[in-house]
């Protein structure tokens, strides 16, 4: 039965697959959703670490997907609201330390740059791995995320633009950030960016998928 | 210097919903998108009496290009625009200096929507990408209109931030518009405001050729324009 619930919850966030009411997706109309399966499970006495390795199955799942080119940016979404929808019952097992987050990840789009649906998907993503993650927004500056980490010591950062020409922006931040706090992991994504990129700029690693990012904050913490 | 601004009634830009959600990925659609068509429907019934869309542009033929640097001076400001963006102006006799922006308030509405629902919040923001490029489209129809009665051509538009033009060359491409121009205005970090808005060049001359984007040769595998770069032909 446990297992039974899991897997379906699993189904429900890949599939982005919220709650009963929802009409998406079309061919589980009418059928419970990750809020209701997640109530159920956690009443049926299912622990909440159990039930949250059931959410990061299914976000693995899709994330690998959208990685392939196989699901877009809406279907990433849906995924992340069903992920939403388990979290919420959640949130208690987090407070009371019950569930522990893997850390903190301090992510923002830097200077200059406003584009941010990769950011909010890795940000998303990496929330459904089981972090805590602080969003800072667009055209974020040096200072913004030093100050940030300074209230999460622990954090890693997430850099992200989508502009060649703010890729400079990124590579001061790194070096601001460096100066302060020179073993302070820091991972970067976006379209013009590459491995080659981060090396040269000092970053920890960079990735091209929020499945991606998931996996190399996975490792820096192991 | 001669300028013009347009308005436009989201009514008129004959963007369809179909369009939008092809936008967002370039692939096809299948019966999930119905879902997210019926959202965009309600957003469509909403914005009937929008009329907040803005573009225009102010026209220079005080041009100079240097070939050995690869760049244009406009009005004696000298700008950086790369490669491929100064292979494609260089031909020109005056440059159009462009801004469109979707308007702030439904500007407003996607980063309202974001707070509460990050789907609608997307799909509004990828509605309001169509409607200022579509908007953009018209105006440079209308342009190209006008020049050919002159005999003269226009090109592409191109952008600060893409093809190597350094987004912060946005700063002195604001400094060839009047102030608040079309309602857009520039962050000190090169952002427009409203955030759904566009600036840039366009070449207008005799021997100046509309070529599409290069992306084929672009070497940026996850560029979301690459995926849906659109073959269109004038």
């Amino acid at each position: 039965m446990e297992q039974e619930l899991l897997q379906k919850l699993s189904e429900c966030v890949e599939l982005g697959k919220i709650n009963k009411a929802s009409p998406y997706p079309p061919q589980m109309k009418g059928e419970d959703g990750s809020d209701e399966i997640t109530r159920t499970a956690l009443d049926s006495g299912v622990s909440a670490e159990s039930v949250l390795a059931a959410l990061i199955v299914g976000m693995t799942i899709i994330g690998d997907k959208f990685s392939a080119g196989k699901v877009y940016v809406p279907n990433m979404l849906m995924a992340a609201k069903a992920m939403s929808a388990s979290m919420a019952h959640l949130k208690p097992y987090f407070s009371s330390g019950e569930v522990k987050r893997k850390g903190t990840f301090v992510v923002g789009t830097v200077m200059g740059d406003l584009h941010d649906i990769g950011k909010n998907l890795v940000a998303m993503t990496v929330e459904g791995a089981g972090w805590e993650v602080v969003d800072l927004g667009v055209d974020v500056k040096a200072q913004k995320f030093i100050e940030t980490i300074e209230k999460h010591p622990d954090c890693v950062v997430g850099l992200s633009a989508l502009l060649t020409t703010t890729m400079g922006n990124m590579e001061n931040i790194v070096k601001e950030i460096k100066t302060k706090y020179p073993a302070k992991a820091i991972i970067i994504g976006g379209a013009p960016l590459s491995q080659e990129f981060s090396d040269k700029i000092g970053a920890s690693g960079y990735s091209s998928s929020p499945q991606g990012a998931v996996n190399l904050l996975n490792q820096l913490v192991a | 210097m001669k300028s013009k601004i347009f308005n436009f009634a989201f009514s008129e830009l004959d963007i369809s919903k179909e369009n939008v959600i092809r936008a967002m990925h370039g692939g096809a659609m299948d019966e999930s998108h119905q879902f997210f068509l019926d959202i965009l429907e309600e957003e469509f019934l909403k914005l009937k009496d929008y009329d907040g869309i803005y573009g225009g542009y102010i026209e220079s033929d005080e041009i100079l290009f240097d070939v050995k640097n690869k760049t244009v001076k406009v009005q004696s400001l000298e700008f950086n625009v790369g490669n491929i963006i100064f292979k494609e102006l260089k031909q020109a006799e005056k440059i159009i200096v462009f801004t469109c922006t979707a308007g702030k308030q439904l500007c407003d509405q996607i980063k309202e929507e974001y707070k509460t629902d990050v789907l609608k919040g997307f799909l509004i923001e990828s509605l309001a990408n169509v409607v200022v490029e579509t908007a953009m489209d018209k105006i440079q129809d209308m342009m190209r209109a006008s020049y050919e009665t002159q005999s003269l051509l226009v090109s592409n538009r191109f952008s600060p931030g893409y093809c190597s033009w350094d987004v912060a060359e946005q700063h002195k491409l604001f400094k060839l518009l009047p102030e608040e121009f079309c309602g857009v205005s520039l962050s000190d970090s090169a952002l427009m405001q409203p955030i759904k808005s566009i600036s840039g060049f366009i070449g207008v001359g005799k021997n100046i050729t509309y070529n599409h984007y290069k992306c084929k040769f672009c070497t940026q595998k996850q560029c979301i324009y690459k995926k849906t770069y659109n073959e269109k032909t004038h």
